[in-house]
């Protein structure tokens, strides 16, 4: 799905000591799995996922899209493409703080009203929170049930990427891995790629990438590359 | 089908947000509206006594020497005899008068005032004395009935209109203020701010002769009909009303000063809502800025989130305007029964060039918010950039 050929990214271009947070490597991502993406804070493991989902154009290099080179691609058309075929859980929830959770989910997606409430009824059941849950705002959620607002959020397009960055970092142990089931039952059919630096929640990871100051390291899965 | 991005849910979940903007626009709608209606109650009713009432009667007062009559006249003939010379003339003036076109009935008689109270200013009105005999005519040239009292049959009795006892708070028997000698013996139903006494015998002749004219309003401007009889006379000199200088004398005298005085009222509370309401919504933009970034984040573009929010405004400002409104038009029809029709004035519930104006000033503050609408989105960050901002 994604082919990425020597992606480069440097910070502070204009500066005499520049700071490269991609270090100009190659990588393949195949179109369904769960991969995780762990690495130190700083390692450029956020800056990958930024360019792979077209948040960011790398300095160098290419990406790869399903045919596709997203480095070129103009702005409504990388809009469009994180708009219907990515989804995004990011480290902090950014959930909007007047919307109920079922209203949170809706806001992003696609279709006619009563199929996206009605897809977005499922997937919140489907992740524990009850109806009266539904019309709570994030403020009156706790912590792994805004987390998992955010992830329905992020799935109720079915996107064919789901990125998550850090989707656990907030969360206690049981919450976490409740969120990663969640994430490695959609990876069945989709490619889904989470951001850590915990090794722990990645036990059920198809292929781990390892990132170390801006350049792959090793990991589980590592002929992929 | 592409989801958009909905506008009633920042409403419908902002309810206080959206209500303190409703209600700052509502406030300038019924502001604006009810101090034009209150003040033109004035113009309305003024208009009504000099220019309505001025198609069916008119007054002239001619200068002296228009009749040929001057200082030495007066020296030669003594005041007695310049006097009689005069009403013999002023007769000769009211022959010709009564052969003119438009013209039914002309009285050499003696005329009082009474006074119309409206919100802003007093006007006086004319309370011609007419012959007894000829008060049935008089009436049925305004299409007036007596509703309460009775006919004048003595000198200086005298029929108000409705409306007039109304405004002056007369009771019948009362005299009018000014003239002791008077005494209200009937009210008038009419369409006219219609006042008049009765005159037993005939006029006696006096230095400043006045003539009471019915019309049956053709005629516009008495001056030029006089002249064009051959009587010249200097504008200012003579004391002429008629349909023309009515109109004048709305427009310089009452609708210009009401003008002017709307217009700063307009122009100060424009400027201080317009600021608040800047300011208002300024702030509730700051709270806004994560939710834009994650919108853009997530795929929307600056226009979904623009369109969003001009949605978001349109609403807001259309319930503005059809509550102000109801609440200006309620507010109308209370005054009106309460205050305006209580005084005996009238009033206008559609002013159009107020509406336009009303309008133009929602443009104008719909206007003033795209500035920092448009600084927002300019400013919007998607959440990567934010993420390097906390590195």
């Amino acid at each position: 799905m994604f082919e990425i050929k020597n992606i480069t990214m440097i910070y502070d271009m204009e500066k005499t000591e520049k700071v490269y947070a991609l270090g100009g490597f190659d990588l393949k991502l195949p179109d369904k799995g769960l991969i995780g993406i762990i690495g130190p804070s700083g390692s450029g493991k956020s800056t990958l996922m930024y360019c792979l989902s077209t948040l960011k154009k790398p300095t160098e290099g290419s990406i790869i899209y399903n045919g596709k080179e997203l480095v070129h691609l103009k702005d409504g058309e990388r809009e469009q493409l994180r708009r219907h075929e990515f989804g995004f859980v990011f480290q902090r929830h950014f959930l909007v703080p007047y919307m109920s959770a079922i209203d949170n989910v809706m806001v992003a997606a696609s279709g006619t009203q009563k199929d996206v409430e009605k897809r977005a009824k499922e997937l919140l059941s489907g992740f524990g929170l009850t109806e009266k849950e539904f019309s709570k705002r994030p403020a009156k959620l706790s912590g792994g049930q805004r987390q998992r607002t955010a992830i329905a959020r992020a799935m109720v397009n079915e996107p064919k990427v789901l990125f998550a960055d850090e989707p656990t970092a907030a969360l206690d142990h049981e919450n976490a891995f409740a969120v990663m089931n969640i994430l490695k039952e959609y990876s069945e059919e989709k490619l889904v790629l989470v951001i850590t630096h915990d090794h722990s929640i990645l036990r059920d990871a198809d292929r781990i990438i390892e990132i170390w100051d801006g350049n792959l390291s090793s990991g589980k899965g590592e002929d992929d590359r | 089908m592409t989801q958009k991005l909905s506008a009633m849910k920042y409403i419908k979940n902002n309810k206080r947000r959206i209500s303190v903007l409703i209600i700052s626009l509502m406030f300038c709608f019924v502001l604006f509206y009810l101090s034009q209606f209150l003040l033109y109650v004035t113009s309305e009713s003024f208009g009504d006594l000099l220019i309505h009432n001025a198609e069916k009667i008119q007054y002239v007062s001619l200068p002296s020497y228009t009749f040929g009559l001057d200082s030495e006249a007066l020296e030669a003939l003594g005041e007695e005899g310049f006097i009689e010379q005069k009403y013999q003339k002023s007769m000769e003036l009211l022959s010709k008068l009564k052969e003119q076109k438009g013209i039914k009935e002309v009285y050499y008689t003696d005329i009082y005032w009474i006074e119309l109270s409206a919100v802003v200013g007093q006007l006086g009105g004319e309370c011609p004395m007419i012959p007894v005999k000829e008060l049935p005519d008089f009436l049925k040239h305004f299409n007036a009935r007596i509703i309460e009292g009775r006919m004048p049959e003595k000198d200086r009795e005298v029929l108000l209109d409705e409306k007039y006892m109304k405004n002056n708070k007369y009771k019948l028997g009362d005299s009018l203020r000014d003239f002791s000698n008077t005494k209200i013996v009937g009210v008038l139903e009419s369409d006219y701010y219609l006042a008049c006494g009765a005159l037993e015998n005939e006029q006696i002749p006096v230095y400043n002769p006045e003539f009471v004219v019915l019309t049956d309003g053709t005629v516009e401007d008495m001056a030029d009909l006089l002249r064009d009889i051959g009587y010249e006379f200097e504008d200012n000199d003579a004391g002429i009303v008629d349909i023309k200088n009515g109109k004048e004398d709305l427009q310089k005298d009452i609708i210009d000063t009401i003008d002017n005085s709307t217009r700063v009222v307009f122009v100060g509370i424009t400027g201080i809502m317009s600021l608040a309401i800047l300011i208002v919504y300024v702030t509730y933009l700051r709270d806004r800025r994560n939710e834009w970034c994650l919108y853009c984040s997530i795929g929307f573009s600056r226009k979904n989130i623009y369109y969003a929010v001009m949605r978001e405004l349109l609403f807001t400002f259309i319930t503005a305007l059809a509550i102000g409104g109801v609440i200006t038009l309620s507010s109308m029809v209370i005054l009106e029964h309460t205050m305006i029709g209580a005084l005996g004035l009238r009033c206008r519930y559609f002013y159009p060039d107020m509406l336009f104006q009303i309008l133009c000033v929602y443009a104008l503050i719909m206007g003033l918010l795209q500035i920092p609408i448009r600084v927002a989105l300019y400013k919007i960050r998607t959440i990567d950039a934010i993420d390097d901002d906390l590195l």
